[in-house]
């Protein structure tokens, strides 16, 4: 199973600044988000090239393109061909455009994989299987518990599941205790599993607290350097939490 | 020349799918094949052939669902 840091987590962070965040926590691939800061996009292919050569040279692996439009651009083929990896498409988008944006890719010879996510999210995966793509089912906190809905993604996916993305998972872990993360990552274990696990935030608000993780930020300025940071953003998060 | 065998991976565990066929694969001599049998469309099975066997393998649908999917997978000769 790889495990994998998506650019979600800190969306002005560079591809250097998320590379540091992987290997401060021994992570070995990347989920890289279309328009966050890492600078790869669905057109730029020589940005994909620069990249492609980076990451050979760390040894990261992208495990996907995650896209919340679905425009399928000219080059964006190459990019995904340079980049080694899969057209995500995200689990916002309609079910029946996230499947004609599937049978386009497919017809164009490019890897795709359907984000599927929520409360329909297992008879989703079975649509998608059933249509011949990959799945990768996006397990949020709020839908607990998790446990019981990753078996029936397990089912629903058969082999074609080949990613999950763990929202809540990383430095909010913590903060969803009880919601059935850990029990995700055992049955994923225990099924042999063998995609990849993508740490992802929960929700916008926690940026502060996955930028600190990876690296990105020593504190919070103005003297308010922590010496626990991981510990005092968890509260300031939880405190977060409780005033939204 | 007989009939090439059939892999039916329906009643194969997830977990062990992929490697199975292609452990199956491997075993090919250049110029044999295997039919996979499956109940849904293995187009990302075939992804991974491309990445791991490139120019190596040959993909030719036999029967394309609803139900049943039957794709012949060969060995290319070298």
């Amino acid at each position: 199973m790889l495990t994998a840091l998506s650019s979600a987590a800190a969306p002005r962070a560079s591809l250097d600044e998320l590379l540091v965040g992987l290997a401060r926590h021994g992570l070995t691939a990347l989920e890289l988000r279309l328009g966050d800061g890492h600078a790869i996009g669905a057109v730029d292919t020589d940005a994909a090239v620069a990249a492609a050569a980076r990451l050979a040279r760390e040894n990261v692996r992208v495990v996907g393109l995650l896209d919340r439009g679905g425009a399928m651009t000219e080059s964006l083929p190459r990019v995904v061909d340079t980049l080694r990896t899969r057209w995500l498409l995200d689990g916002a988008l309609p079910l029946g455009t996230r499947l004609e944006c599937a049978d386009r890719a497919d017809a164009a010879g490019m890897p795709v994989a359907l984000v599927v996510r929520g409360p329909d999210a297992a008879a989703e995966a079975r649509d998608v299987r059933s249509a011949g793509h990959s799945v990768v089912w996006e397990a949020h906190p709020a839908q607990a518990p998790l446990g019981a809905l990753c078996d029936r993604i397990l089912e629903a996916s058969d082999d074609m599941l080949v990613g999950v993305r763990l929202c809540g998972g990383g430095p909010e872990g913590t903060l969803h205790e009880g919601r059935g993360i850990g029990a995700v990552v055992g049955r994923l274990v225990v099924a042999g599993f063998n995609g990849a696990l993508t740490l992802a935030p929960s929700d916008r608000k926690y940026h502060v607290l996955w930028e600190t993780w990876i690296g990105r930020r020593g504190g919070w300025g103005c003297g308010s350097k922590v010496t626990e940071p991981i510990e005092q953003l968890q509260r300031t998060a939880s405190i977060a939490e409780d005033i939204a | 020349m007989s009939d090439p065998r059939t892999l039916d991976v329906r009643v194969i565990p997830p977990r062990e799918k992929h490697p199975t066929i292609f452990q199956t694969f491997d075993a090919l001599t250049p110029g044999e094949s295997f039919v996979l049998l499956n109940d849904h469309d293995p187009r990302p099975l075939r992804y991974q052939f491309e990445a791991e066997h490139e120019g190596q393998f040959g993909w030719r649908y036999l029967e394309q669902g609803p139900a049943v999917w039957r794709v012949e997978i060969s060995k290319v000769s070298a």
